[in-house]
């Protein structure tokens, strides 16, 4: 299954889901989730574990059901604390100040990058495709010129820098301030 | 810091490097110290972290979406796949209903759990040439009886005649000498005696037509004594003295007049050749159940059609009822139930 993920086969995402669905449902709906967050939570562990293994951050130390349920669990987790204000699972709520500013940088990184997730969506293509495909998928500029049609890794280059700029514009324009604290 | 530092904190791609984990070690902890304590820089290296972690999100997001549309469509294929399987299998019980009910129920005409009886057969000697002649025709009026149903009635008013089977007027039930001689003699000369219906007469009650033979009780010029009728007893059909004297004297209450039966007669040769009597004292009758009369069709080439038309229909009882002609009378042992749908008009 992880050479499928790694030669970019998209119905292992699918098969993923529905073997880990039982375990990761029981895991978030024990946790004062609901169906939907269930849901959620197995999709984005499943394109968790694909894009760790498509940018070769992945080491199977154990079985991949037992990773996604790891992964579920901090998704869940992360989840469940912006929703709720809560602290983790059975964790007593002994928050320091600095956990609960972490909690708080959190939420508010998980806003930023709503952001920028929507202003990549005005941005469009050809920058849209590419920037996911370099920053998300970690293509080499190779790659991405023949994935795209570029003539060279130099064009991609230069395209990406020029996408970039567009993108931080258009953050600018929204009044998002980016590198700086609230 | 020098100016080989300064460009690569500036040089986005060497700052992508570094977020992708690309640059060397020794590059990575010489960017880290440039930034190390320069706000700006610091502020830089973040901006390119939340531009980063954004374009990340995307991509899952987008990734989320195609795997919710897969999703989406195998489960429409299931669900496709389960009515189709469910329609096939709705439509193959059905084809197993239809077969049964063809089989079992819709043709039960042709009943196995009870004895068909068999067809008897009386050829006279002396009509074997008509025999031969009409025998194509004789065929094509030989058939099983038709189900009970409103379409079989419809189909018994062509001019094709139904074969009912009757054990009641099979020439091998004759009464006994002990009942014939046990049997009270009138003044008339007549003598009653029973007969008892078969399971074949239910067939035929079933059918919506049934053959009787006709015993010829009464002839206006002559009567017919006891030992002559026993002689004609072999259709086993009732006949009481009493009611078939001429002028009886019987109690009305016991002879009803019967206005829904229709009188018709036919040559004998258009009779099937199953169903030809040697005995001249009877008469091969086809008895047909409408939905409100009886239509009773005389195969005698001695009744005129004129007689026909002068017919009164008495019962006497539940299931006899007499034919009375200007020439003569004849009488009839009926289905249960026969003669009460003639008394419904």
């Amino acid at each position: 299954m992880l050479d499928r993920i790694r030669e970019g086969d998209e119905q292992v995402l699918a098969e993923l889901y529905r073997s880990n669905k039982r375990s990761i449902a029981s895991l978030v709906l024990r946790n004062g989730g609901d169906e939907s967050d269930a849901d959620d939570v197995l999709q984005e562990s499943v394109v968790i574990l694909w894009e760790r293994v498509r940018t070769g951050r992945f080491e199977q130390t154990a079985k991949l059901s037992t990773f996604l349920f790891a992964v579920a669990k901090n998704v869940w987790s992360r989840k469940r604390m912006r929703k709720h204000r809560e602290p983790a699972f059975d964790e007593p709520d002994t928050l320091s100040d600095d956990a609960h500013s972490s909690v708080l940088d959190g939420m508010i990184d998980d806003e930023r990058s709503y952001h920028i997730s929507r202003a990549l969506d005005r941005l469009g293509d050809p920058c849209r495709t590419l920037l996911v495909l370099y920053y998300w998928e970690e293509r080499s500029q190779e790659e991405i010129a023949d994935t795209m049609g570029f003539a060279n890794a130099a064009t991609v280059k230069s395209k990406k820098y020029t996408c970039k700029k567009m993108l931080e514009k258009i953050l600018q324009d929204d009044g998002l301030r980016t590198g700086t604290e609230w | 810091m020098n100016e080989e530092q300064k460009k690569w904190t500036d040089d986005s791609e060497m700052m992508d490097r570094y977020l992708r984990g690309e640059l060397s070690d020794e590059e990575r902890v010489r960017l880290e110290q440039e930034i190390e304590g320069d706000a700006e820089r610091t502020a830089a290296l973040r901006t390119e972290m939340e531009i980063t972690a954004g374009i990340r999100r995307h991509g899952r997001e987008q990734m989320k979406a195609g795997l919710r549309t897969a999703l989406r469509k195998d489960r429409q294929a299931q669900f496709l796949s389960f009515n189709y399987i469910g329609l096939a299998a709705a439509v193959v019980i059905v084809l197993i209903g239809v077969g049964v009910y063809k089989y079992f129920f819709n043709d039960y005409a042709r009943p196995t759990s009870f004895p068909h009886p068999k067809v008897y057969v009386t050829v006279p000697d002396d009509t074997s040439d008509t025999a031969e002649a009409t025998a194509d025709t004789v065929q094509e009026q030989v058939k099983e009886p038709s189900p009970p149903s409103p379409a079989a009635d419809a189909m018994a008013m062509k001019k094709e005649r139904k074969t009912a089977e009757v054990a009641a007027n099979n020439a091998d039930h004759v009464p006994s000498e002990a009942t014939m001689s046990a049997a009270p003699a009138t003044a008339s000369g007549y003598v009653a005696k029973t007969v008892e219906s078969t399971a074949a007469m239910s067939v035929a009650d079933a059918s919506g037509s049934v053959w009787l033979v006709g015993n010829v009780v009464m002839v206006r010029s002559e009567r017919v004594d006891a030992s002559e009728l026993s002689k004609r007893s072999a259709s086993g059909v009732s006949a009481s003295s009493e009611e078939f004297a001429a002028g009886s004297s019987a109690p009305a209450k016991r002879k009803i007049a019967l206005a829904a039966v229709e009188v018709r007669r036919r040559p004998v040769k258009e009779l099937p050749a199953a169903r030809r009597s040697k005995d001249a004292g009877t008469i091969e009758t086809l008895v047909e159940r409408k939905d409100d009369h009886l239509i009773v069709t005389l195969y005698n080439d001695d009744v005129r059609d004129g007689d026909v038309k002068e017919a009164v229909v008495l019962s006497l009882g539940e299931d006899s009822l007499v034919v009375s002609l200007p020439s003569r009378s004849i009488g009839y042992r009926l289905p249960a139930g026969w003669v009460e749908q003639a008394r419904t008009r």
